[in-house]
């Protein structure tokens, strides 16, 4: 780790600040009601200031450049602090500009897309709010703050779901998403309070540089820092919140229900950056994962942090791709294949060390392009089928090519960006996380001897599994992604509102055409002389691998042939994805039960649990209580009896018991003085 | 020869006789009678240890008049407060008063 001297540089604030400022605006114009056709375009510019900041202000490795700027924001004694800051280094500036720009370019498409809505301008507040917590978590330089912003952004997501409230379902998908949610938050909290504890600190270089010492014997360990179950139980709970904010298996149910929000909300927090955060929490503390995972003594049967990783993110990946399939919502494919995405994120930091976490960060970034894209491309569909029955579902759509021509275009873009087929982006990430993962399982020739092992992390055995996972959600991904298109935009219309569909106005069509330059470009950019592992890591990463590349390609292309075959003639039957063995489709569109698992075991186990508790609270907290009141009423009802209100009855208790002192005291001095006087 | 534990033990009675008056005595005056008396007792007290123990300090003398003179207030205030609880209740028997009764 290279060490930069961080400059001071006050304008970086705005970074944070500014949209920030813009959200409350944009409130106050929803709270008043007035300039609400304003508010869109003061929180568009605010976002567009904060990307300017961070793109004039590039750590780079060459100069030696690092923003930082800090403010004590509590101080305990000499015990710790606590910091507010804006900390750019690399992984933060590579993250703020993914945020900025999908940010900015959904607020552009919402223009049109929420034209007319009630609640317009509390749209737009609530997109600020959220642009600006994201921003605050990214350049977050200690834990507190990460975790202030990572409860922020989660608001914004059950604002921006429920938005339309009024719908049941989308008031109770907003509940889901925050309550599923909690259950990861409540491992992530006792994390880093565990890790704050242990290092004495909140700041992630001061956490870093606490185990750095003890690593190198420079300082005694603290009795709970050489604990060995503490320092895997610590990622682990770290990780379970990526579990829930990233929508990783067993608590990704709330994604797809998610998918009630409006459709850009659904873009920008659903899709590109939200979901993102729990990868790039693990990513920033990656040193952390391989760290605890490598330490010789841990390492037993799945006690290791970043085989968990690898196999959650791999299990995720293929149980959200094989639902995908069989999904009849635009918006529900989507909102799996994100999850599936985010699985391969996951695979990739499995794999441990910066190598993995460059590899994730470059999944990340290039997904982020086009999923957005996709899910900007859904909305533009929805947004024109509005008449049709359910405008969301793909069995009312058909043919729309012609109607659509630029949604149609940007489309496509994204589904072979996203089946991973070269040259666009999602090629290149994919396949370098496949190749990261086969190299870990030494498919490559030689395997790793133990010790090179121990120093990489991820156990060989179990980057084989992911790497096998890989490829087969490579093909899973490519036939999902064509049927998506294919049944969407190829064919004939099949319902009365796909023949009348016009195109979107063009401030919807601009953003899907903008992103859709990066869908096609970033993956190759990034990837040429590996620059962004270049940038992230200060070192090359391995040139890809042909044999990778090649197989990885056959497989894609053998999926998009399938979903061509059975979906280019259009079928007036059922859907031919409905031909596939039974058991399998049942498995698939019962979600493989986690949904019923969840309902079924851990829902009234909870209300039970819950109930129990209000019980216990009515009857023993608040029995305590009145019972404490009662018996002190009893008591003085029986002491009132002793007050006859005869003054005379009073002074003779004064003067017996002046008596009986007095007597006590004589006898005493007698028994001190030895005998009677 | 009269010393000084005969003067404490008539004081001593005093201070009984006082305190069984104003105990017991249901009339009101009967019982002011019978702070009297306890009031009286400590003013032998102080009296008869002075001339006993201290006899060339003039203090106990002092505390002694202020003694009598908190005396004759207190009868003073205790006559008018009888005097206005008769005027209220038309007696003044203690029995009968009992209006802080719990």
């Amino acid at each position: 780790m290279s060490v930069l001297a961080p400059t001071a540089d006050p304008v970086l604030w705005l970074i944070v600040l500014v949209p920030l400022f813009m959200a409350v605006v944009a409130g106050i114009l929803a709270l008043t009601r007035r300039l609400e056709g304003a508010a869109p375009y003061l929180t568009s510019i605010g976002t567009g200031i904060a990307g300017l900041v961070a793109l004039t202000h590039r750590p780079s490795r060459t100069h030696g450049y690092l923003g930082h700027v800090d403010v004590s924001w509590l101080q305990v004694w000499d015990r710790f602090h606590i910091a507010l800051s804006v900390h750019l280094d690399h992984l933060a500036w590579v993250m703020v500009g993914v945020v900025c720009a999908v940010s900015l370019l959904v607020q552009v498409y919402s223009i049109g897309y929420m034209r007319g809505e009630r609640g317009y301008a509390r749209y737009f507040a609530y997109l600020s709010l959220f642009t600006a917590s994201m921003l605050g978590l990214v350049v977050a330089d200690n834990l507190f703050q990460l975790y202030v912003c990572w409860e922020l952004v989660g608001i914004c997501s059950y604002l921006l779901i429920g938005f339309w409230w009024h719908k049941p379902s989308a008031a109770s998908a907003a509940k889901k998403a925050f309550v599923v949610t909690r259950f990861g938050d409540v491992g992530f909290m006792l994390g880093l309070l565990f890790l704050s504890v242990a290092a004495g600190s909140f700041g992630f270089t001061d956490v870093q540089h606490a185990f750095a010492r003890i690593g190198s014997g420079a300082q005694q360990a603290s009795t709970l820092m050489s604990n060995e179950v503490f320092l895997w139980v610590v990622p682990l709970l770290l990780f379970c919140g990526a579990v829930g904010k990233s929508a990783q298996f067993p608590l990704h149910v709330w994604l797809p229900d998610a998918m009630e929000g409006p459709t850009p909300v659904s873009a920008l927090i659903h899709a590109a950056t939200m979901v993102a955060a729990g990868v790039y929490m693990v990513a920033r503390l990656i040193w952390l994962f391989t760290w605890s995972s490598v330490s010789a003594p841990l390492r037993g049967p799945l006690a290791i942090p970043l085989d968990v990783i690898l196999v959650v993110g791999a299990v995720t990946a293929l149980i959200a791709a094989t639902i995908a399939l069989v999904q009849n919502d635009i918006k529900k494919v989507l909102a799996y294949s994100t999850i599936s995405q985010l699985g391969f994120m996951m695979m990739a930091l499995g794999a441990g060390n910066t190598a993995g976490q460059a590899t994730s960060m470059f999944h990340l970034v290039t997904h982020a392009f086009f999923k957005a894209l996709l899910f900007l491309a859904a909305g533009s569909v929805i947004h024109a089928l509005h008449h049709a029955p359910d405008p969301n579902d793909l069995r009312y759509m058909g043919g729309l090519r012609h109607r659509m021509p630029w949604t149609a275009l940007t489309c496509g873009i994204g589904v072979v960006a996203l089946a991973g087929l070269p040259p666009f982006s999602g090629f290149w990430s994919k396949d370098a996380i496949a190749g990261l993962l086969m190299e870990r399982a030494g498919w490559f020739g030689h395997r790793m001897s133990p010790e090179g092992v121990l120093q990489l992390g991820a156990d060989p055995d179990v980057a084989s599994f992911g790497a096998v996972v890989a490829l087969v959600v490579t093909v899973l991904t490519a036939f999902y992604a064509f049927r998506l298109w294919f049944l969407a935009f190829a064919g004939t219309p099949r319902s009365q509102a796909a023949t009348q569909a016009h195109e979107s106005p063009a401030v919807m069509t601009l953003p899907l055409v903008l992103l859709a330059v990066p869908s096609v470009f970033a993956g190759w950019w990034l990837h040429h002389n590996s620059l962004l592992e270049a940038y992230l890591t200060n070192e090359h990463g391995a040139p890809m691998h042909l044999t990778v590349a090649v197989v990885a390609t056959v497989l894609a292309l053998a999926g998009a042939a399938m979903a061509v075959r059975l979906y280019l003639k259009p079928s007036s039957g059922e859907d031919p994805v409905c031909g596939m063995p039974r058991p399998l489709y049942a498995l698939f569109s019962n979600l493989w039960y986690v949904e019923a698992f969840w309902s079924a075991a851990v829902a009234p186990t909870l209300l039970k649990l819950g109930s129990t508790v209000a019980w216990a609270d009515r009857n023993i907290v608040d029995g305590t209580v009145r019972a404490t009141g009662r018996g002190i009423v009893r008591v003085g009802y029986e002491v009132r009896r002793m007050a006859s209100g005869q003054a005379q009855s009073y002074a003779t208790v004064i003067v017996a018991a002046t008596v009986a002192v007095i007597v006590l005291l004589v006898l005493y001095e007698a028994a001190a003085s030895g005998g009677m006087p | 020869m009269i010393g000084l534990q005969h003067y404490l033990l008539v004081s001593a009675a005093l201070l009984g006789i006082g305190a069984f008056g104003a105990l017991t005595r249901r009339n009101a005056i009967a019982v002011l009678m019978g702070v009297e008396l306890m009031l009286n007792a400590a003013n032998l007290n102080f009296i008869a240890l002075w001339r006993f123990l201290t006899p060339y300090s003039m203090e106990p003398q002092v505390f002694v008049l202020i003694g009598l003179t908190i005396a004759a207030a207190e009868a003073a205030i205790g006559l008018a407060v009888v005097l206005n609880i008769y005027r209220e209740y038309g007696t003044v028997n203690l029995d009968k008063i009992a209006e802080l009764k719990g």
